[in-house]
């Protein structure tokens, strides 16, 4: 049976990255099952950064703390929860990197990155907002963001975002970058797998793997509903694909990204389509 | 404060009734005196707690500490520069449950409605909706009971109750406008905290505890889904019960003491535990109190 070690692993992203579809991979490979994990039941109430969780642990209600005493709070809680764990965590967070609460002793960490182009069409759909009004978020380096069930917490611009992750020395990081996932998804799993420190069979990472498509996923989304939808979304799983501003995004809203964000786009191989 | 008669020197906004103190013999103090960073003899702990033989102790660095002690004394020290007044909410909250746990309560988070004579209750994590839908419910015709922690008790073979509580309402300003309820706010729970007491709409003031008619376990669902009621398992009903025990790690620390597995599987055999599934929309309030009021007619003809 495919295992991972005992710690904490965060896994991060910025949002509309791949991080849900990353989870329901760790769950099916996990789980053993011959059939697909519930979308519905990837314990979301589990994550440090859900309210339940938090309060849980802590003992006070996350609404009623202002933002400097969360933040102390969610350092001690991370360091606790990370001291006392006796089985694998694979933790979702959308947090920027800040080393007084992402940087708690985590076993290792997982970071995905996407192109900032197609972020922009699905953070637009996800929030209901414009191309132009997720683009300025992006943008933003205050940004912060919160859920009703989620902690509030502080998301920064993309670019920083990325660089915090991944240029952070405190806990090991291994980067994977979305369409890298979607092109090779077998290939770049397993990688991921052992990189973390984890065992897995190819018959398990495949199985996994047609657990976990995008056509499962939106059946069960279809069949049951998400619970992660907002009330605006047609769908949560929607499209999964790559390159579709090339369609979508007009010169302008190319524009705007690529001049802020064209120096770490290189470096992750998202060439700028304006900026040599 | 769930049926104890709390004295105090503070001055505490979140009571729902505004009326003078009632002369009775306190069963809680409540004092502003130093507590200590640490207790001795530690048997429970987390990462801002700990609790050993006599008291539980609460630290939230910068903010203040809480000790609650042998049932009867809740010591509130706030941290330099931090008001009294500003740290209340973690007194009457975390330190009351930790004096109604050494008391041998058992604690839901839950907020309460009587409607018949019957108690309604409806538990969920902070955020899931609770007050707003109690809000709601009392708008409709009930009357408000408790608000995010009910006391069950139960005694000699008869049903299981929920003590009335005296602390009001807290919501934040959407649910208040939503439920023209601007009227009746009241201070807000901390000096830079967007959420305010709420005098509820109507209260009984029958006292006592009522008797539970059913419980629901509230959850946000799709959106676009419209609100569902369905029956859990005794098993199911029981593990979700204990998972929404207020604060539920001080709960297990004094599981032995209050006898709390066998209290949870009781109220879970005998009491009707529903999953209700319903979009968080304010503005599909109405659909979820309608369907709770078909659900209630069902329960009383069945």
């Amino acid at each position: 049976m495919a295992t991972l070690p005992a710690g904490l692993i965060w896994l991060a992203s910025y949002p509309k990255s791949g991080n849900t579809w990353m989870r329901v991979l760790f769950a099916n490979v996990l789980s053993g099952s011959d059939q697909p994990c519930n979308i519905n039941q990837l314990s979301e109430e589990e994550l440090l950064i859900s309210r339940w969780r938090f309060c849980d642990d802590l003992l006070v209600e996350p609404e009623t703390l202002y933002p400097a005493e969360l933040a102390v709070l969610r350092a001690m809680q991370g360091a606790f929860v990370a001291r006392n764990l006796e089985k694998p965590f694979v933790c979702k967070t959308h947090d920027k990197y800040q080393p007084e609460i992402t940087g708690v002793p985590a076993s290792r960490s997982l970071y995905i990155v996407r192109d900032p182009r197609d972020v922009a069409i699905s953070l637009s759909h996800h929030a209901g907002i414009s191309i132009d009004e997720a683009i300025g978020q992006m943008l933003d380096p205050t940004c912060h963001s919160n859920g009703p069930m989620q902690l509030r917490y502080a998301l920064g611009d993309w670019a920083s975002h990325v660089t915090g992750w991944t240029g952070q020395k405190d806990v090991p990081v291994e980067v994977i970058r979305y369409e890298d996932l979607r092109r090779d998804t077998r290939a770049e799993f397993a990688r991921i797998v052992r990189s973390l420190g984890g065992t897995a069979t190819s018959a398990e990472i495949d199985r996994a793997i047609g657990h976990s498509s995008l056509g499962e996923m939106q059946r069960q989304e279809t069949t049951y509903g998400f619970r992660e939808r907002l009330p605006h979304q047609e769908r949560f799983f929607r499209s999964g694909q790559t390159g579709e501003w090339r369609q979508v995004l007009d010169a302008d809203q190319i524009c705007r990204i690529e001049d802020a964000f064209a120096p770490v786009m290189k470096q992750w191989g998202y060439s700028p389509l304006h900026h040599d | 404060m769930s049926g104890l008669n709390v004295r105090s020197t503070l001055v505490l906004p979140m009571r729902a009734d505004s009326g003078a103190l009632l002369a009775e013999k306190a069963d809680v103090t409540m004092l502003v005196e130093d507590v200590p960073e640490h207790l001795d003899t530690v048997l429970h702990s987390g990462p801002n707690w700990e609790i050993n033989k006599s008291s539980f102790l609460l630290n939230l660095p910068d903010t203040g500490r809480f000790m609650a002690t042998d049932g009867d004394r809740i010591s509130i020290c706030p941290a330099p520069d931090m008001p009294v007044e500003d740290v209340l909410v973690f007194a009457t909250g975390t330190g009351m449950s930790a004096i109604l746990y050494q008391r041998g309560a058992m604690l839901l988070h839950a907020s309460a409605v009587v409607c018949n004579g019957r108690a309604y209750l409806f538990c969920g994590p902070s955020g899931v909706g609770k007050s707003t839908l109690s809000a709601a419910l009392c708008r409709a015709g009930c009357d408000f009971l408790s608000d995010d922690l009910c006391a069950v008790v139960q005694q000699d073979g008869g049903p299981p109750m929920v003590e009335r509580d005296g602390r009001a309402l807290r919501l934040y300003t959407d649910s208040i406008e939503r439920l023209a309820l601007e009227d009746s706010a009241g201070p807000r729970v901390r000096q830079f905290v967007e959420k305010f007491h709420v005098a509820p709409p109507t209260t009984s003031d029958d006292g006592g505890a009522v008797p539970i008619a059913a419980i629901y376990m509230l959850t946000a669902s799709d959106p676009a889904q419209d609100p569902t009621i369905t029956r859990m398992t005794p098993l199911n009903a029981a593990q979700a019960l204990l998972r929404q025990s207020y604060r539920r790690q001080i709960a297990l620390a004094y599981a032995n003491e209050t006898g709390l597995a066998g209290r949870i599987g009781a109220l879970a055999a005998g009491t009707g535990v529903y999953h209700l599934s319903r979009p968080r929309d304010l503005l599909r309030l109405d659909d979820t109190t309608a369907v709770l009021m078909k659900h209630w007619q069902s329960l009383s003809l069945a």
